[in-house]
């Protein structure tokens, strides 16, 4: 099903990309991470403005959790209460990285699918494609060869791993929000460096074509952090509890006053 | 209703901060993990070779002799299991002019050539004469064997032709991608086939290129000669007649599917199948097909097929469901199916070999690596490891 849904759609328009741009493998995985990444901005935008503004609010629930230390249960409902108020909801970011993720698993398996490392990889391969598309079969195998790399095997000078270290620990580092809490922030601290690391192995143990889409993805990733700053950025909330917490409309305008201010600043 | 706020207002509760970020990336590459195809052991498609009384069986990481009548084990090469070694894909090549008793060649997908020096009698321990080490990709088709030399096409898109008797590299070509097929040796020309779309002539003492022909797709089946022609398949689902003499293509056959089990030619009819299961049988003289329409056998066809001694069932290996299909020649009927095991098939994506009164299949992803079947009834006779 998952195949059927995510995975085949996604190696198809691969094919497709590939045929249009001169049969260039890297291009057709770059353009692909591009049009998909793309693609799930507004999703990843929506999601990192609600986890901004339950970042802004993290202090009222600190104190929340202060005062109602010893009743789990009524700290969950003034939670609720205050979510619902302020118009946010908790999990509101999750289900949109729930869409996300299997497109981005798709991507990645499609990758693996269509660069065939091995003939038992290759056989897997014709069930995959469109049929109705009668050239794409003349396409396979795809040209594997790019600068110094082999897209099928790991890069074999490390180029690419380091690269794709560097680019995930930055957008790892960007992501990451600034807390106050000192359990979160080693947690954050030890992220920012796994994740890279992580990424960066499988980078160097599976196909370099992989390791391409990595970077891409990374880079793609930064370039978004940097032209919707405002939808990442935390300004940090009064530590004191308001006596009444801000509504959703007026929640919205301070968010749509930050611009003007920063401007009025310079 | 009850249950389902107390779970949200829980789940509120663990979300709350950073978290669920820290939750979903692990997740995530869970999820990567569980989706990277890496470790475990490499599969293969084994290749046997079937020489008078004896096997030569070459999957996972080592080629076994086995005695052909009762599939009893004689050796091992290597004699102990070795990381870094194999899988083999291509079939051991026996140049049996060679050295004292022949010389046996095998390829792995380590990018080795082995050869090793049979002893007197099959059970003796072969010693491993030279090794070549000189390519750069894997090796998944076998070589030929012409004269003293031996060439094979490589993963790295060379062609390579080396000495028998010490393993040196005498020449080399350069395709434009990987040569996954046996190379098919006339007169005094060598025809290989690569994914890069092409058929090329090589001068067989130097290497030298002499023409070249374009397919529309990558080619990986084998080459066949017959009677001034060669008989190819390609991944664009075509089948190619190339006249060696006017040096193009002299007719061609669009099939239902990619073609990459390589065909069998049997006096005037060439039997071929395609991935898609669809199994065609070619009169070649008036090109025209014998039966009214394919025989689709319902299942991924990669494998060569084989054909009973007297000609009347042609044996097909089924790739996903691990068994053989016997088809009537005469009507495209099909006849029987071997090898069911519905708890654990296997799959069969190695050719089929016929070798007088046995025929034998290898199949993978389960514990017996070689059957062999009685023609025409099917009775398994052996089979290697044993099934536990």
């Amino acid at each position: 099903m998952f195949d059927v849904v995510v995975v085949r759609p996604i190696l198809n328009v691969l094919l497709l990309f590939y045929r249009l741009l001169g049969r260039e493998t890297v291009l057709a995985i770059a353009m692909v991470t591009l049009v998909l990444r793309l693609a799930l901005t507004p999703l990843q935008l929506k999601q990192q403005t609600s986890m901004k503004r339950q970042q802004e609010m993290a202090p009222k629930m600190e104190e929340l959790k202060k005062k109602y230390k010893d009743d789990k249960e009524k700290l969950a409902q003034e939670q609720m209460r205050i979510y619902k108020e302020a118009g946010i909801n908790p999990l509101g970011g999750c289900l949109s990285m729930v869409i996300q993720l299997p497109l981005m698993i798709g991507l990645y398996q499609a990758i693996i699918r269509v660069l065939a490392t091995t003939p038992l990889q290759l056989l897997a391969l014709p069930s995959d494609l469109y049929r109705w598309i009668p050239t794409f079969s003349a396409l396979i195998p795809l040209r594997s060869h790019f600068l110094w790399l082999d897209l099928g095997v790991p890069d074999p000078f490390y180029i690419l791993p380091v690269l794709v270290v560097i680019t995930a620990w930055y957008y790892q580092k960007l992501l990451t929000p600034q807390t106050s809490d000192s359990q979160s922030s080693a947690m954050n601290k030890q992220m920012t460096i796994m994740m890279p690391l992580m990424t960066g192995f499988f980078a160097a143990t599976f196909a370099s074509g992989l390791a391409i889409y990595f970077l891409i993805s990374n880079l793609v990733g930064i370039l978004q952090y940097f032209l919707f700053r405002r939808h990442y950025t935390v300004t940090p909330a009064p530590s004191a509890v308001p006596s009444a917490l801000p509504t959703k409309r007026k929640a919205d305008r301070i968010t749509k006053q930050r611009p003007k201010q920063a401007k009025s600043k310079s | 209703m009850r249950i389902w706020r107390q779970l949200a207002n829980r789940l509120v509760v663990s979300m709350d901060g950073p978290k669920p970020l820290r939750a979903l990336a692990v997740v995530f590459v869970l999820i990567l993990l569980v989706g990277c195809q890496g470790g475990g052991r490499h599969e293969s498609w084994p290749g046997l070779l079937a020489t008078d009384g004896t096997l030569y069986a070459a999957n996972f990481e080592r080629v076994q002799a086995l005695n052909a009548e009762t599939g009893r084990a004689y050796w091992s090469f290597p004699a102990e299991e070795t990381r870094g070694v194999g899988p083999f894909y291509a079939t051991p090549v026996l140049a049996a002019d060679q050295g004292d008793n022949g010389i046996l060649l095998i390829a792995g997908f380590d990018s080795t050539v082995y050869a090793l020096a049979l002893g007197e009698t099959p059970a003796e321990r072969p010693d491993e004469l030279w090794r070549f080490t000189g390519a750069g990709g894997q090796y998944v088709g076998a070589g030929v064997v012409v004269d003293d030399l031996y060439v094979i096409g490589n993963g790295d898109g060379r062609v390579y032709a080396l000495s028998i008797e010490d393993g040196s590299r005498v020449w080399d070509f350069t395709t434009r991608d990987r040569v996954w097929t046996v190379p098919v040796a006339v007169d005094d020309t060598l025809y290989v086939t690569s994914l890069d779309h092409r058929l090329y002539a090589l001068d067989i003492e130097t290497g030298d290129l002499q023409w070249q022909l374009r397919t529309q797709g990558a080619v990986a089946t084998n080459p066949v000669y017959a009677d001034g022609y060669l008989w190819i398949g390609d991944f664009s689902s075509t089948l190619y007649q190339i006249d060696l003499e006017s040096r193009e293509v002299a007719w061609s056959f669009q099939a239902e599917d990619w073609l990459w089990s390589t065909p069998l030619m049997n006096g005037n009819v060439l039997y071929f199948a395609d991935v898609g299961g669809n199994v065609y049988a070619l009169d070649i003289e008036n090109r025209s097909m014998i039966w009214d329409a394919p025989v689709n056998i319902g299942d991924v066809v990669r494998g060569q097929p084989a054909l009973s001694t007297d000609g009347g069932l042609l044996y097909v290996p089924g790739y996903e469901t691990g068994v053989i299909r016997a088809i009537d020649t005469t009507t495209g009927q099909l006849r029987q199916t071997w090898g069911a095991v519905p708890e654990n098939p296997g799959r069969l994506p190695g050719d089929l070999v016929m070798n007088g009164e046995r025929l034998y299949a290898m199949p993978i992803m389960i514990p017996v690596r070689v059957r062999a079947y009685v023609p025409v009834t099917g009775d398994l006779l052996w089979a290697i490891p044993e099934a536990e």
